[in-house]
């Protein structure tokens, strides 16, 4: 991965100059860039057993988890669609899981967005 | 001020260090698991002063670590700061009976983290203060009480009493339906001048910790929660139907007080005098913030204790 420091970091981090730290948190975002392959490797791989069992709840829990570590991290990083996206797909896996629903009802609501999400995450590797 | 963060995710430590680092909190130690943070702590000989947990980690959740660090006896009032998602908010209530002091929402936002980190330091300071009261020699404390009368207390070794600042936070989190579920009511001590008058600040803790446990004794069936918020008072939080009459909580609290006579009458001192105040809640046409409560139970409570004895309504529902 090309760490060139021409990534312009999310307005957040600039609302009061700080080259030092600007460099700290274009770093972290660099990571979390290095990051992206292996997650999306991750993201399908579960999506596969999920296909194997629809009756499972497990890879949909660990999709939830996935998405729910993005969502801490993405939107303070300047991907706000990602980490909505993430946040979203983590809060409504754990809420419909929590109620009872079958795991088919739930990919049935998270299939969309999802997909929409790791196309957005590979468009960071294009970038 | 000494940070601990815990979170497993790798990324998420590295920009909490840096934001933290940005508010110029540069002393910040990470661990990834819940093990992992409590061996560290156990290991250092100087505790932190601050310690921020992740809710959802693997095997051992955040609520699970911070009931786990509240039971070590130099973390019982170290302010501990929740960090949960959009998803984690039903986790809040647990979290703040497992004695959190409050929470930052993920993703992080500066402003946000500024003043709760703000708040932190000066619940820090606050302790710190109250620290050097109970290492003071005793012959000092009569000269200078370290606190103030109005200074709020936390005693961590009561069950389900926390810091008022921790128990005004939890209300902050309720939604309006879960508002009206909420009941409160207030306490008086009304000779609470006199034990800290008395010269030692020993005297007027131990007075708080007699009342507190007396009270808790009194509601212990109660889905309760309590803090002492300074000047003699108490606050209590029910989250659901009392299932006592506010007369028999009145008169349970009195009777559990009585067991002290022999220590106060050794010390020369008087009994604690409690009033209580009514039962107040939320309603729809008052349209009462859950934060302010505690406020109204202390208003409801002190505009009664004002009156002349005579004139002192009887304890009833509001």
């Amino acid at each position: 991965m090309n760490s060139s420091p021409a990534i312009p970091l999310p307005n957040s981090a600039r609302r009061a100059p700080d080259p030092a730290m600007d460099d700290v948190l274009r770093a972290i975002r660099l990571r979390f860039i290095d990051c992206v392959h292996g997650r999306l490797m991750k993201f399908e791989d579960l999506k596969q057993v999920f296909h194997t069992d629809p009756a499972k709840l497990t890879p949909l829990s660990e999709i939830g988890a996935l998405s729910h570590k993005i969502a801490g991290v993405a939107e303070t990083l300047g991907f706000g669609d990602i980490g909505q996206l993430a946040g979203w797909i983590d809060g409504e896996i754990t809420r419909r899981a929590r109620a009872g629903e079958p795991p088919i009802a739930i990919w049935r609501k998270i299939d969309s967005p999802l997909e929409d999400m790791l196309e957005k995450m590979e468009d960071l590797l294009d970038a | 001020m000494r940070f601990l963060a815990v979170d497993d995710d790798p990324l998420f430590l590295q920009l909490l260090t840096a934001q933290l680092q940005r508010l110029g909190h540069t002393d910040l130690r990470t661990a990834s698991s819940g093990k992992s943070a409590l061996l560290l702590m156990e290991n250092l000989a100087t505790p932190f002063d601050c310690i921020l947990l992740d809710v959802q980690m693997p095997e051992m959740d955040g609520i699970a670590l911070c009931r786990k660090i509240r039971a070590l006896e130099k973390y019982a009032t170290t302010p501990i700061v929740m960090i949960t998602s959009m998803s984690d908010r039903t986790y809040i209530d647990a979290a703040f009976d497992a004695g959190a002091t409050d929470y930052v929402t993920k993703p992080l936002d500066r402003i946000e983290l500024k003043a709760r980190i703000g708040m932190v330091a000066h619940l820090h300071d606050a302790m710190q203060k109250r620290a050097a009261l109970v290492a003071a020699p005793l012959s000092s404390y009569s000269i200078e009480p370290a606190h103030d009368f109005a200074d709020a207390l936390v005693l961590p070794t009561v069950e389900r009493m926390t810091s008022y600042l921790a128990r005004s936070n939890y209300l902050l989190t309720l939604g309006l339906k879960r508002t009206y579920a909420l009941r409160a009511f207030a306490v008086q001590v009304e000779n609470a001048h006199a034990f800290y008058n008395h010269g030692n600040p020993a005297t007027f803790i131990d007075m708080i910790g007699d009342v507190a446990s007396a009270i808790l004794e009194s509601l212990k069936t109660e889905d309760m929660l309590f803090a002492y918020a300074g000047s003699g008072i108490f606050v209590c939080i029910v989250r659901s139907e009392m299932r006592t009459d506010m007369e028999s909580v009145s008169l349970a609290t009195n009777v559990a007080m009585a067991e002290f006579t022999s220590l106060y009458d050794a010390d020369d001192l008087p009994l604690p005098n409690l009033h209580f105040g009514a039962l107040v809640r939320s309603s729809a046409f008052t349209l009462t913030r859950s934060s302010k409560l505690p406020e109204m139970a202390i208003s409801v409570m002190q505009s009664d204790l004002y009156q002349a004895p005579a004139q002192r309504t009887k304890i009833r529902a509001f």
